[in-house]
């Protein structure tokens, strides 16, 4: 079966990139004024996005050992922490500002449990977890360029997946996170810019050149050649 | 920004928020064109590289580079979360209770689920509880609207021989539903037990088994048995293999009548109570996860049953299904898939290139006429099978009358045929 069918239009809480929906706007309204119910309400509307995220992010030798839940308790704990804080940080986006919370807790968690230093923390925070360096699958669903062909292309295609596993590998940083953050976690142009701390006339530029590279290096590779024309 | 702005976004609520004509500003166009891409992928859209190009003809070329590794990005997240999900399945699952529902054991997995059996307070029913096994799931929206459509779907099919859905439910951040619990066995059981066994499968034995799946406190020795006892399946239960069968497309059909395909029929999707009423379960709406895990392709044990043209990325429809059920009649009758290749390749090579072996040389005892039925619904071309579940019962319910069947008449006038052309080329060579 095809993925194109199963996707019903986005809920809210999904596709409320940029612009908040009005429940969210009334429940900023009384976090503004301190209201730590409202702070865990909104909480609980990016509670799964939050938590796609940390599942993805997880370093693959975490997997196991920590539980996505505890490591949203612990980044919620900060948020209520923080809460005087919000008006000032959460005003482009109180998702990115509930994304950034997670995202260092997340870091001091890779420090505790695999001894990195900080700085190499959140390098692995950003790289590893989701990134399948670990990724023993041959699995691939290429759902989108339709389901399934002849018997004797599921030998090409699963090649075709480690491919693109390390053509990933081969970007530079910075142009992976962005592939990451806009399928990945499938935010909006305006959230990547806010993530990565650049304007949304560069966020939009990297994504962009990001792509043409991977085209690049997959091309590159042998055999490969005409899959992606 | 202006003053002027500044003063119309002086409200006392929210945030001051940039409105979209700023946030649109100095974006590159082919991002955006990348962007919708995207979304109309992700809100179940088809959309084709085409139209974009025929739209943006200024940005074709680049359109042509970019829209394909858009396209290869959300395959590949579809790919990971599937990873991400397989790995938060535990080996043992058990979540104890669930809303008003006890969980008392896990019944089976696949066909995206975990099956348990349950009870429902108050009630004191015994039930079957399809879980998807992960909190949160709706943080992977493409699974769990599957899951939820596949609810919503088979609870509107209404007949006696679907497994009806009572209740749909999340709780504690899990989506499950509820169906009834059949009592018995699948086919799966039936044929592996006819082959290697006994041989014959009486109906109390059915009931036992299907009376074991519920609590131990149940006695199932003093308790009267509510069917004629003697009641039994042997190797050569032409008529009782027939009358099974009947039952499965004749549900079947009314689904088909209401726009849904199983896609999934097999042996161990048809299961059987022990009054010898059959049931549909397991339909395949929601995808198999499972086997998107581990593969993105359908494991040998769905692959066996599936019609060619779904294998050639084809579009398919009702025949398909009825392939499917005539691919189950065979094994049911003859003891053997007709395919019986291990190796997944081989097996869809097979079913797409090889005729099927002649069912009456592997069982030569089976009635002609029945043998012409398998046979016709499991023919390589749609247009060559019933073209209906309808049909394909209709057919069964004649051989069972003694009547002749459509598919014996139609081999009849096509043996005549051959005879002819074989008399007419003689003369020639």
């Amino acid at each position: 079966m095809s993925d194109a069918s199963a996707n019903p239009s986005p809920k809210n809480s999904q596709s409320s990139h940029s612009t908040p929906t009005e429940t969210e706007t009334g429940l900023i309204n009384r976090v503004i004024r301190g209201d730590t119910a409202a702070l865990a309400e909104l909480f609980s509307i990016y509670r799964p996005r939050l938590w796609r995220m940390v599942h993805f992010r997880l370093h693959p030798r975490l997997q196991g050992r920590v539980d996505a839940d505890d490591v949203l308790q612990d980044a919620w704990m900060k948020a209520v922490d923080r809460i005087d804080h919000f008006l000032r940080d959460a005003s482009r986006s109180c998702f990115i500002w509930f994304r950034m919370i997670v995202s260092q807790t997340m870091i001091e968690l890779h420090r505790r449990h695999l001894g990195a230093d900080k700085r190499s923390a959140s390098r692995e925070v950003s790289i590893h977890g989701g990134w399948g360096t670990d990724s023993t699958s041959s699995a691939l669903a290429f759902h989108l360029l339709g389901s399934m062909s002849s018997p004797s292309n599921a030998a090409l295609r699963a090649e075709r997946a480690k491919q693109l596993d390390a053509a990933l590998q081969t970007l530079s940083d910075i142009d992976r996170e962005v592939l990451a953050l806009r399928h990945f976690e499938e935010l909006s142009n305006r959230e990547t810019a806010l993530v990565l701390g650049m304007s949304e006339q560069a966020a939009s530029a990297r994504y962009i050149r990001a792509l043409g590279r991977l085209k690049v290096i997959l091309e590159a590779l042998p055999g490969m050649g005409n899959e992606f024309q | 920004m202006s003053d002027s702005a500044e003063f119309d976004e002086a409200e006392l609520d929210g945030f001051p928020t940039s409105t979209s004509s700023e946030a649109d500003s100095g974006r590159d166009s082919l991002e955006m064109i990348a962007s919708e891409f995207s979304e109309r992928a992700r809100a179940g859209d088809v959309p084709t590289i085409e139209e974009y190009e025929r739209a943006h003809p200024e940005l074709a070329d680049q359109i042509r580079e970019i829209l394909p590794m858009v396209a290869t990005l959300e395959g590949w997240k579809i790919r990971k979360e599937s990873e991400c999900l397989k790995r938060l399945l535990p080996e043992e699952f058990s979540p104890g209770r669930l809303g008003r529902y006890q969980i008392l054991r896990e019944l089976g997995r696949g066909g995206m689920g975990v099956v348990y059996e349950a009870r429902e307070d108050g009630s004191n029913r015994h039930v079957a509880l399809k879980l998807l096994p992960w909190r949160f799931a709706n943080a992977m929206p493409r699974w769990s609207e599957r899951f939820r459509r596949e609810a919503e779907t088979i609870a509107k099919l209404r007949h006696r021989n679907i497994v009806p859905v009572y209740d749909y439910a999340e709780s504690d951040g899990y989506m499950f539903y509820v169906m009834r619990l059949v009592e018995g066995v699948d086919l799966r059981w039936i044929i592996d037990r006819l082959e290697h066994e006994s041989a014959v499968v009486y109906a109390d034995e059915i009931h036992r088994l299907g009376r074991q799946m519920e609590l131990p406190t149940h006695d199932s020795q003093t308790e009267p048995s509510p069917f004629r006892s003697g009641r039994r399946l042997s190797r050569t239960s032409w008529q009782g293999f027939a009358k099974l069968i009947v039952q499965a497309s004749q549900a079947l059909d009314c689904a088909h009548r209401q726009g849904v395909l199983h896609n999934d029929v097999k042996p161990s999707n048809l299961m059987l109570d022990a009054t010898g009423q059959l049931f549909i379960a397991d339909f395949g709406i929601g995808g198999n996860w499972t086997d998107e895990l581990e593969t993105n392709e359908p494991a040998a044990g769905t692959l066996r049953y599936m019609a060619p043209e779904r294998l050639r990325n084809e579009p398919f429809d009702r025949r398909s299904d009825v392939y499917s059920l005539g691919a189950t009649l065979y094994e049911l009758a003859s003891r053997r898939p007709i395919f019986t290749q291990q190796d997944r390749v081989a097996l869809a090579t097979a079913i797409l290139e090889d005729s099927p072996p002649s069912v009456r040389e592997v069982q030569p005892k089976l009635p002609k006429p029945l043998a012409a039925v398998i046979h016709k619904a499991i023919a390589k071309h749609p247009d060559e099978r019933y073209q209906s579940a309808a049909d394909f019962a209709t057919d069964l319910l004649r051989f069972i009358h003694g009547q002749p069947t459509a598919a014996s008449i139609e081999n009849r006038w096509w043996n005549r045929l051959k005879r002819l052309m074989r008399r007419r080329s003689t003369p020639v060579e």
